[in-house]
């Protein structure tokens, strides 16, 4: 009886250590295949936490990835900051809340997320880089893609155990105004402004703006531009070389910005996604920069 | 666009008085008893917007020209709608009146006339004064031309959706800058077959020479219409319906929109547009679309295609397409083939589908100038 408890036992550790390696491979791309995370959820992966990104709870009520928990990121990461800054990125004692106490996320977790605007997602993704979590991919396609593929959907709300997440601030991956600063003329840093090109000429303006306007030497290039149908990220050829015409190449340094750094979260995973090493968010961004009288703007006529 | 203050839409400015409109009387313009003091009398006869339906009166002592051509603007009139639904429409009398009721609350309630082009915001965008009453000579991109033209031209146009159009994003151009007086006086035609009818309508090559310099160009010739070559993606709308809600306020309901790229082929290949090879749109007319009024009004629906001659507003010099020959030699995916049209509109659309064997083939290998690109991929 003895040695029947420990061969199964024995079998019960190969079985979960099977998915867990599957989970673990995923980490070394910022992209994941549906049918793999199906795959997993199906197998009973450990250690796997799916997070549903998209605008609407009541979607996710109505169906979701099995096993996901819900999260509003627009509301759940937005707070107001000094300059009248909004969407700006939380207290890292608050973030460790949110992803440990009550997204049960420690540092061995998995971390999938889907979405259907396709830039909600990859505002958490940023903050949980940010934070230090390596392990964080997005469904390719979201969850648009999920349900072209048939693939199983739940009703069910997960229990989540609390775990604890210790940040691990990451600050090469952020860009305050002062740093641009210090970068601005340098050949070796492109600045990014990723707004539409309306916002980018200062024709118009973010609500929580001031003035229309940009900051001087960036180059543009619209974030929401780069995905078709919302969450298909396009061709990667093509983006490398729609990015090189603007001189935004991997060889150089990326200072992103937007309005409020949501935008510009995006950008981040796109460069990300087609292997850029060095990227930095100005997740204060224009809302902060547009304020401050010292700072040296090209302003447009949106007032 | 953000709605006007209350106080910007009808508060004239100070130095309005000083231009050449503003020293005139405001009974002028617009009517009323300016030497009344009782407020009721002196409103009697005043009309907010002296421009429309008729602007002799109002503009034409000075402008006469621009004046005469606006009563047959397709700004003004939008003449084209009713001779191209009632090609389709039923001949039963009721019917049609069904159908020309239905287009009179929905249709015809959009228009620009000389003021909401040169003064204030349109109806269509809530009006209000853009300057204080002021006269601009061109209208402005934001809050005249795309308070209409917004949710797809100003939208492709500005980069919301897609890139946006290069003469605006790299060379700081507007709707204007394109668009002469002509494209939005019209030609004093009143018989036009559809808004491209206009003579003298702006075209690519006023600004562009298409000589042989760039071997693409030489190659497709007239043969292929630039948007095919230097669109993005544009906005395609399925099944509009049209009604009224309890209050009697005229609704639209247009649940399915996609962005798509097709190519077709030129039902109406004519001296302005010889090229067989255009973009088509999906528009949003369905045979159901004035159901609310009555049922089948338009029975001859097959008559028209319902994919119709695009010009989408996103041109960029580099695109997806215009990359590689093989992007769009061989790649079905890009054009308007029979099983991309829904079963009920494939006789509709018969001169404009795109037979599989018409696609033009792909191309050598060896006969690409570029070397094979290194595939890259997410995963």
């Amino acid at each position: 009886m003895k040695r029947l408890t420990h061969l199964l036992l024995v079998a019960i550790m190969v079985l979960a250590v099977v998915p867990f390696t599957a989970a673990e491979a995923l980490a070394e791309k910022v992209f994941v295949k549906a049918e793999q995370v199906a795959e997993l959820i199906e197998a009973g992966a450990p250690k796997l936490r799916v997070i549903d990104c998209r605008l609407e709870e009541k979607d996710y009520k109505k169906g979701h990835v099995p096993g996901a928990v819900y999260m509003n990121v627009r509301k759940d990461l937005r707070m107001k900051g000094a300059w009248d800054t909004i969407g700006v990125r939380r207290q890292i004692e608050a973030q460790e809340e949110l992803f440990g106490r009550q997204l049960g996320i420690d540092s061995d977790t998995m971390v999938v997320l889907y979405d259907d605007e396709g830039w909600d997602a990859t505002r958490l993704f940023w903050e949980l880089k940010y934070t230090g979590h390596e392990k964080v991919a997005i469904i390719f396609g979201g969850w648009p893609e999920w349900q072209s593929n048939k693939l199983p959907v739940s009703k069910d709300v997960p229990k989540i155990e609390p775990a604890l997440f210790v940040a691990d601030v990451q600050p090469e991956l952020l860009a305050t105004s002062s740093y641009i600063m210090s970068k601005m003329g340098d050949p070796n840093t492109v600045l990014l402004d990723v707004r539409p090109p309306e916002q980018f000429k200062g024709d118009a303006k973010h609500p929580a703006a001031k003035i229309g306007g940009r900051l001087p030497s960036a180059v543009n290039a619209f974030t929401l531009a780069n995905w078709e149908n919302k969450t298909y990220l396009k061709n990667p050829a093509e983006l490398v070389e729609m990015y090189a015409d603007l001189g935004v190449t991997p060889d150089k340094e990326i200072v992103l910005y937007c309005n409020t750094g949501y935008y510009a979260a995006n950008s981040y995973f796109i460069l990300k996604a087609l292997d850029f090493p060095n990227v930095r968010v100005y997740d204060y961004s224009w809302v902060e920069w547009n304020g401050k009288g010292h700072l040296p703007k090209i302003v447009g006529k949106a007032k | 666009m953000a709605p006007l203050e209350l106080h910007e839409k009808v508060l004239v400015a100070k130095d309005f008085l000083e231009t050449t409109h503003g020293s005139m009387a405001c009974t002028d313009c617009h009517g009323g008893d300016n030497k009344s003091d009782n407020m009721k009398k002196a409103h009697v006869g005043m009309t907010a917007d002296p421009t429309f339906p008729d602007a002799t009166a109002a503009c034409g002592e000075c402008h006469a020209e621009e004046a005469k051509l606006a009563k047959t603007s397709l700004h003004y009139t939008l003449a084209t709608y009713k001779p191209i639904v009632h090609q389709r429409a039923s001949t039963d009398p009721e019917k049609l009146q069904k159908l020309n009721q239905g287009m009179d609350n929905h249709c015809y309630s959009c228009h620009a006339s000389c003021g909401e082009c040169h003064v204030s915001r349109p109806n269509f965008a809530k009006g209000g004064f853009i300057s204080g009453h002021n006269f601009n000579k061109t209208p402005d991109q934001t809050n005249q031309c795309t308070a209409c033209h917004g949710s797809r031209v100003g939208n492709e146009f500005t980069g919301k959706t897609g890139s946006g159009d290069a003469h605006y994003t790299k060379h700081d151009m507007d709707c204007m800058s394109c668009h002469s007086t002509k494209d939005l006086h019209g030609d004093g035609k009143s018989d036009h077959r559809d808004r491209y009818d206009v003579k003298g309508l702006s075209a690519c090559a006023d600004c562009h020479q298409l000589d042989d310099s760039v071997e693409q160009h030489a190659i497709h010739g007239d043969k292929v219409s630039c948007y095919v070559c230097h669109a993005q993606p544009y906005a395609n709308c399925y099944g509009c319906h049209v009604g009224l809600d309890s209050k009697g306020l005229a609704y639209y309901k247009n649940p399915d929109e996609e962005e798509l790229f097709r190519i077709g082929l030129n039902p109406l290949q004519d001296e302005v547009h010889p090229e067989k090879w255009i973009l088509v749109r999906r528009t949003p007319s369905v045979p159901t679309s004035f159901d609310f009024y009555g049922k089948e009004l338009m029975p001859n629906f097959d008559r028209l295609n319902n994919w119709k001659y695009a010009s989408p507003h996103n041109l960029q010099k580099k695109t997806s397409q215009n990359r590689e020959c093989n992007n769009c030699h061989g790649n079905k995916d890009l054009f308007l083939t029979e099983d991309k049209v829904k079963p009920e509109f494939r006789k509709a659309n018969a001169k404009v589908i795109v037979a599989d064997k018409l696609i033009p083939e792909k191309q050598a290998e060896a006969e690409q100038k570029e070397e094979p690109k290194k595939k890259r991929s997410y995963f």
